[in-house]
This record gives C-alpha cells, sequence and structure tokens, in this order.
C-alpha cells in the first residue's frame, strides 16, 4: 500500500539498485541479485511470490536462442556470409560497410544483438585490417544496424521478447508493426552514414585486391552440422511465424529448436551450456523479481495515476510520451530494467483509462530499441563494440559516438513519430 | 578480459588461420601456472589440462625447456615432481649457476641457429662444419657422463 513501510522500503531499494546499474559501479547482475534477495529478506515480497514475478517465458526464449545460436556460430556460417558479401563488393569499403552492415541488422532480427555484434565483429576488423582502414566507421554502422534491426521482431531486442511476453503479441504482431518502420530507419541511416564516413571510405586498388584473395570455404569448420543447424533454425523461424495460430508461446518454440539441434548435432552440452550468457539470464531473473515487488506494493499504479493525470488518457499524447521518453533514457540507461518497469506501468495505464493500449506497447518497443543507438552506453551492443575497438587500438570516445550516434537516434524516434502518428493515432 | 572478449580474439586468430590454410581445432581447457621456489631460484612451469586427453608442459625457467605431451594429468604432476627433485638436487652443486648459464647460452645458439637458415643461404661446406661442431658437442657431453658420478636414481635418463 502507498504509504506504508514495505512501500517505502520497495520504492527506496528500487531506487538505489536502479542508480547503482546506472553507474556501473558494480555488475548489474550482482547489484540485481542483492536488491531482490533485499526485497525478500525484508519480506517485502514472499519467496513464493518473488518467484511467480520471473516471467519464465521470456528466460525460456532467451536460453532457447542462445543455445541455438552457440551450435550455428560453431559452423562458420556467419564469417562465409560475411566474405562472400565482401568479395561480392570487389573489395569496395563502402558496399562492404553495407553488407556487414546489412547482414548485421538481418541477423539482429532474429538473434540477440551482443551476439551478432560478437559474430561480425571478426570479420569485420580481419577486412579492415587488409584494406589498412580505420574499422570504426564500419562497427559503428554494425552497432547502428544491430539495433535497428533488432527493432523489427519479436526476437530481435530483450524489450521486444518482455512486451512479447507480457502482452500476448506475437512474432507476426510484431513483424508486421514494426519490421516497416525499422526498415525505413535503417534506409535513412545508411543514407545519413555514406555522407558522414564517405571521405574515410577510399583506399587503394591493390589492398581491394586482398579482399578477393579471402576463401569464404576455409571459414566453413563443419558441413554436417552447418546442414542441420540451418534445417533447425528454418523451422524455428517458421514456427515463430505460426506459434499464433498454433497456439505456442516463442519460448516453447524457441526450446524445442534448441533441444532439437543439440539432440541432432551431438555437439558437448557442457560446451553448448557453458556458452550461455548466465550473467544476462539472472539480470532479468532478479529484474523480474525488483520490478515484481515494486507492482506488488502498489508504486507501479501510483506512477500510472501520475501519468494519466498529466496524459488526461490522451491516447496520442501518451503514445508520444511513452515514446519519446523510452528513447532519450534508453540512450543513457539500460533499457531492459527501463522496459521491465514499464510494462507493468503501461498495462496499470490500460487498467485504468479506456484507451487500446496496443500502440503503446509499439511506441514502447520503437523507443527502447532504437534509442539504444543515442549513446555508447545505449545498448549492450554498442559497449561490446567499444571494448573491442579499444582492445584493437581504435578508441571511440563517448563524445565522439555521441556526435552521429544521437542525432541519427533523433531521426529514428522522429520517423517513429510520423510512423505512429500515421498507422495508429490518427 | 572478458569472456567476450577472449572468444571474439579465438574468432579473429581462427579466422586469420583458416583463411593461411590451417586447420584450427578448439579445445577448451585451464591454463596452470605453477612456480616454486628453491632457495632464490624460481622453477616454472605451464601445462593445459583439458577433455581432449593430450596435455602440454613446458618449463618457463630457470630455462625454458619443452617438457613433452603426455596422454594423462597424473603424469603431469609426476614429471613435475621428478624435474622438481632434479632442479633441488642440481641446486646443491658449487657449478648450479654455471649450468643455468650453459643452458640458456645453449637455449640462444638454438635460436641463433634457427635464423641463420631462415635468414641466410648457407653453404654446404658451412653446414657440414656446424654439423662436425655439433657431433663434438654431443661427444663431449657423453664423454662428460662417463666421467660424472650419477646422484638421481628415482628415474633413468630420458635421452642418455
Amino acid at each position: 500500500m502507498p504509504g506504508s513501510l514495505h512501500f517505502i522500503a520497495a520504492i527506496i531499494i528500487f531506487i538505489s539498485i536502479y542508480a547503482i546499474i546506472i553507474s556501473e559501479k558494480i555488475n548489474r547482475t550482482t547489484i540485481a541479485f542483492f536488491g531482490a534477495v533485499l526485497m525478500i529478506l525484508l519480506k517485502i515480497i514472499g519467496l513464493d511470490q518473488a518467484f511467480e514475478t520471473i516471467d519464465f517465458h521470456t528466460i525460456g526464449l532467451l536460453i532457447g536462442m542462445m543455445i541455438m545460436v552457440n551450435i550455428l556460430k560453431r559452423t562458420g556460417a556467419f564469417q562465409y556470409i560475411a566474405i562472400k558479401s565482401a568479395k561480392l563488393t570487389k573489395g569496395d569499403p563502402w558496399y562492404i560497410l553495407v553488407m556487414l552492415s546489412t547482414i548485421t541488422a538481418i541477423s539482429s532480427a532474429l538473434l540477440d544483438n551482443v551476439t551478432t555484434v560478437l559474430l561480425i565483429a571478426p570479420v569485420t576488423l580481419v577486412i579492415t585490417e587488409a584494406l589498412e582502414i580505420n574499422p570504426i566507421p564500419f562497427m559503428v554502422a554494425e552497432i547502428l544496424s544491430a539495433n535497428i534491426g533488432g527493432t523489427a521482431t519479436l526476437i530481435g531486442d530483450p524489450p521486444n521478447i518482455m512486451i512479447g511476453s507480457e502482452t500476448g503479441l506475437g512474432f507476426m504482431d510484431f513483424l508486421i508493426n514494426l519490421a516497416p518502420a525499422a526498415f525505413v530507419i535503417y534506409l535513412v541511416t545508411l543514407f545519413i552514414l555514406k555522407f558522414i564516413y564517405k571521405s574515410q571510405l577510399k583506399v587503394q586498388e591493390e589492398l581491394k585486391a586482398k579482399i578477393m584473395q579471402f576463401n569464404e570455404n576455409l571459414a566453413i569448420t563443419d558441413k554436417v552440422l552447418l546442414k542441420k543447424s540451418l534445417i533447425v533454425l528454418a523451422f524455428t523461424i517458421l514456427g515463430f511465424g505460426l506459434h499464433q495460430f498454433v497456439g505456442l508461446e516463442t519460448a516453447t518454440v524457441a526450446l524445442t529448436g534448441a533441444s532439437v539441434l543439440l539432440l541432432i548435432s551431438k555437439t558437448d552440452p557442457e560446451e553448448i551450456f557453458h556458452e550461455i550468457e548466465w550473467l544476462t539470464i539472472f539480470f532479468f531473473i532478479f529484474l523480474f523479481v525488483l520490478v515484481g515487488t515494486l507492482e506488488e506494493v502498489g508504486a507501479i499504479e501510483m506512477i500510472a495515476k501520475g501519468v494519466v493525470d498529466i496524459t488526461q488518457g490522451n491516447l496520442l499524447m501518451t503514445a508520444l510520451l511513452v515514446l519519446w521518453i523510452s528513447g532519450i533514457a534508453s540512450a543513457f540507461l539500460d533499457n531492459i530494467p527501463f522496459v521491465a518497469t514499464m510494462i507493468p506501468l503501461i498495462q496499470s495505464i490500460g487498467a485504468l483509462t479506456s484507451i487500446n493500449i496496443t500502440p503503446l506497447w509499439w511506441a514502447l518497443a520503437l523507443g527502447a530499441c532504437l534509442g539504444g543507438n543515442g549513446t555508447l552506453v545505449g545498448a549492450s551492443a554498442n559497449v561490446v563494440v567499444a571494448g573491442i575497438l579499444e582492445k584493437h587500438k581504435h578508441r571511440i570516445s563517448f563524445v565522439e559516438y555521441m556526435k552521429i550516434g544521437f542525432p541519427l537516434m533523433i531521426v529514428s524516434i522522429i520517423i517513429s513519430t510520423v510512423y505512429l502518428y500515421v498507422f495508429y493515432l490518427m | 578480459m572478458s569472456k567476450q572478449f577472449l572468444d571474439l580474439e579465438k574468432d579473429i586468430h581462427e579466422l586469420k588461420l583458416r583463411q593461411m590454410g590451417a586447420e584450427v581445432e578448439d579445445i577448451r581447457g585451464i591454463m596452470h601456472y605453477v612456480c616454486f621456489k628453491l632457495d632464490g631460484t624460481s622453477v616454472k612451469y605451464v601445462y593445459h589440462i583439458n577433455k581432449k586427453g593430450k596435455y602440454f608442459l613446458q618449463r618457463r625457467s630457470p630455462y625454458p625447456l619443452n617438457v613433452g605431451t603426455y596422454e594423462s594429468k597424473e603424469d603431469i604432476i609426476n614429471i613435475i615432481q621428478h624435474d622438481l627433485a632434479q632442479m633441488k638436487n642440481a641446486k646443491k652443486s658449487k657449478k648450479f649457476d654455471k649450468f643455468i648459464e650453459i643452458n640458456q647460452s645453449l637455449s640462444i645458439t638454438m635460436r641463433n641457429f634457427e635464423d641463420l637458415f631462415l635468414y641466410y643461404n648457407v653453404s654446404r661446406t658451412q653446414t657440414e662444419k656446424l654439423e662436425e661442431a655439433l657431433q663434438q658437442f654431443k661427444s663431449l657431453i657423453l664423454e662428460t657422463r662417463d666421467m660424472s658420478e650419477r646422484v638421481y636414481f628415482e628415474k633413468d635418463p630420458d635421452t642418455l
């Protein structure tokens, strides 16, 4: 109840944990774990209730996809596609950038963004080294493409996974409603990047020839495993497309694909399970407990009432508020805890008013996913790429990235505003 | 360095090596750095345990030596035990420092020899001279063995 000791304690713990997550002083999973345990220890939420707050659909979908990707990446398929694409451009840096960005965007729509950039980064670094060219334009383009591509589908980015799981919106709903916007934003982003980087993307002809010497076939490590992985992946994507019509959850589809691939691939399960990003999985679990506790004590409902007071239950105003706040906030904050907090908030707004909240989910997804492009700390993929660049002696500073990322993020949110207005709010 | 970056580096190395035509096998395992202190002398080893059942042991200090590849993890400890006991024994000798110095010099000579053949077109006559000098050196080792009292009996010498 608002005003009670539990209510105040829950708010203080939540804000403190959130602040520490933002400050990055302590590992985000460690501090979320501590916060969740504190909520249980102080009896703000019971242990059984805490377990009930965990969204196992999100967890199942994440684990299922991670298992499949970990098996697929052993085949060298991503490197094959990247090398083949680079050779198709005859070594032209701009077209290589377009090709690698497109591969990143498409892969990100189907896989986790961090996994995608980790798969594309090695090839990018080897190609830019061969071309004797700065990898920063390529890697920045890949960051932007990963976050834009991830926006397009339910499984592309954790915010979408959480929204899909909590709202019952399916894979096709996300694809139909978000992919067109993501596609337009991707094209506009590439167009702007061409102007930003065109002077830096010039190389001598003899260096271009080096790209043609790469042999994409040498990248394939296991043809049998590749065939098995691609077949299972294709059926899994088909399963995502049909899950609403056959009454299966996306998590069930992903876990089925993962278990079948693990069974037929004969890969060592110990190695595959070791590769799962358990820190991310447990971060989600503890976050669900933290937000669930906030919901339990009535804090989310109180904030929702405040939002409804401001917007007067006006859908257009609420949607634009959700879009822009999500966009700006996600540029600076971790979008996973932000979305985890926003989901029950939007559900409460729906319960307090008579408005159709479906457009609000699209506004949240567009804002949270695209907002990640705004700064170097906006999304996990950005942080990973910045780390990779630094380790390879091509440091990109926070400000240097923001000069490119933030205006492009604002452009993407403007396009999203127009898109939402024309198709859902007009 | 986080696991993510380690994996990335591994991927870059693998990509480059495969493009060079190599077959690369990725064996996950644990690298052990082992250090003993023998009256001010560091005796260091490095080895890698993994699920594949091949263990590479190398001594890094007081002079580097590829000890070998073993089929069992127990062999590694056994070899280190003997090597360390032999080092302790050798340490008692007044000539220990000289022994280390000669060994280090031999390691450098090996590198000199490698560079000679990798960077220069060495004539047949000079190659034969080098071989002859090596044979003389080998004979000197055998002659010294025959003239010296054996002091370690826990295991027989691997090469003499």
